[in-house]
């Protein structure tokens, strides 16, 4: 089967939003800068994204989620947004606070 | 040679975009340079950008790089950039969470993929996709009227219920406006310095990290691999006569008694046993791969697993002095590591973690 000159499916879209899925996961697991752990986030949510997109996709499948799929991509998006600037002034805080951005050390409330 | 005129270039070019965005990623979760991390997510989620276009999603495209790629990125750049202190910028992960990291996203992409592919209708493309008009597939003024509680796309549903405005995004939007509204303060509020100077207690001593120049000896050296090597070797055998089973009657009977006593055997016991036996092989070079690399834990997981396939070939039918020798042939070498460990000064044991 060639990959040049076979049409794209919904499964193209989905193994490509598994692979960001996985390396978002495996970020968020392996990083200790917090920093790194949020772009772990940010690939995990787009994974996702890639996923409603394909779903919602006129030139992939018959029936589709339509415009819902779409909307649901653009949601997800701006409350990424909001989520990274949260996030962000936590670290900042953390960093003025604890002079270290390595979530290791982040344990003050640890029981 | 494939002909030019046969090439489907949405096909190439979603390769292209699909290689990208997987490539960057992966890089972005195996460097340990946080600025490079920042770069390599802006060009993964700019390729994402293009796997949306190609979609026909072209409102969704446009968002991602203004939102993502100009907005969210810019912020998660500022903060690399206020938190660079040289330290900071390359932390290295200790090993042993690499291979608990890689071996949960091995089972993770194993699930996502075999869900991905096992649904046909997924998998085969849209019969008709060369006749859906470009101009049919706009998104940007539904997408519009929908944010504002009309769906232009759904004039002909045929519930009720459904019709009743509810099928718009009105509702959604305005909370997700009160949503940043609320989290622009916050995010304000939080980030901002409290004190003057404050941000300097960075002289305050980080502990150390772990010793850097540990020792193993030898003979540590060579059992550890010896371990691996023999439970690769135990794996793939599991494997190989899962996939390749010794036939018991016909012509394939093999002549050597001993090869025929074990397909006999082997095709006693039931059919879960080699692939059960097989992956707590597999576990355990993984075990050995964590003891390696100074994790404490390792010792105690390679003492459980030879049980573990003990219990198993109890269960399976087995003798229980049949798996009293196993579990005696297996813990033998686990004996030995521990031993080893132990010896030498300062001893492998002292130095991990």
């Amino acid at each position: 089967m060639n990959p040049f000159t076979t049409p794209i499916t919904v499964s193209h879209y989905l193994a490509v939003g598994a692979v960001l899925f996985v390396t978002g996961v495996v970020c968020m697991a392996t990083k200790r800068n917090a920093l790194g752990v949020l772009m772990g986030i940010e690939l995990v949510l787009n994974g996702a994204n890639l996923n409603f997109v394909a779903f919602g996709s006129k030139f992939l499948r018959e029936t589709t989620l339509g415009l819902d799929g779409e909307l649901i991509a653009l949601f997800v998006i701006v409350l990424a947004a909001a989520e990274a600037a949260v996030a962000l002034a936590i670290a900042l805080n953390f960093y003025n606070n604890h002079a270290t951005i390595d979530v290791d050390h982040a344990d003050e409330l640890k029981g | 040679m494939i002909l030019l005129a046969a090439i489907d270039w949405h096909s190439v070019l979603f390769l292209f975009f699909a290689l990208v965005a997987c490539g960057f990623a992966v890089a972005v979760a195996a460097t340990a340079n946080v600025v490079r991390m920042a770069f390599y997510l802006t060009l993964s989620l700019g390729a994402t950008a293009g796997l949306f276009f190609l979609a026909g999603s072209e409102f969704v495209g446009a968002m991602q790089l203004m939102i993502y790629v100009g907005g969210t990125l810019v912020l998660l750049i500022f903060g690399v950039m206020l938190t660079a202190q040289a330290k900071f910028v390359s932390m290295q992960t200790s090993a042993g969470e690499w291979v608990l990291g890689g071996a949960v996203g091995a089972a993770l992409l194993y699930t996502l993929l075999s869900a991905a592919l096992s649904v046909d209708d997924w998998r085969t493309p849209r019969a008709n996709r060369g006749e859906v008009a470009l101009v049919e597939a706009r998104t940007s003024t539904p997408i519009g009227l929908a944010l504002s509680g009309v769906r232009v796309d759904k004039l002909n549903e045929t519930s009720e219920q459904l019709r009743k405005g509810m099928s718009g995004y009105f509702l959604p939007f305005v909370i997700v406006s009160m949503h940043l509204l609320v989290v622009l303060i916050g995010a304000g509020y939080m980030a901002r310095t409290k004190r003057a100077g404050s941000g300097l207690a960075l002289q305050a001593a980080i502990p150390a990290a772990a010793p850097r120049d540990r020792k193993r000896s030898f003979f540590v050296a060579v059992g550890l691999v010896k371990g691996l090597v023999f439970n690769l070797l135990l794996a793939a055998a599991c494997f190989w006569l899962l996939a390749s089973p010794i036939p018991v009657e016909g012509d394939g009977v093999p002549t050597n008694a001993w090869l025929k006593s074990l397909g006999e055997s082997l095709a006693a016991y039931p059919g879960w046993l080699l692939p059960t036996l097989g992956g707590l092989f597999i576990a355990n070079a993984l075990l050995i791969a964590v003891v390696w690399l100074w994790q404490r834990w390792g010792v105690v997981g390679l003492v459980i697993v030879p049980i573990v396939q003990a219990l198993v070939l109890s269960n399976a039918g087995c003798t229980s002095t049949c798996a009293g020798i196993f579990l005696a042939v297996m813990l033998v070498p686990v004996a030995a590591t521990i031993l080893l460990l132990l010896s030498g000064r300062p001893s492998a044991w002292s130095q991990m973690e």
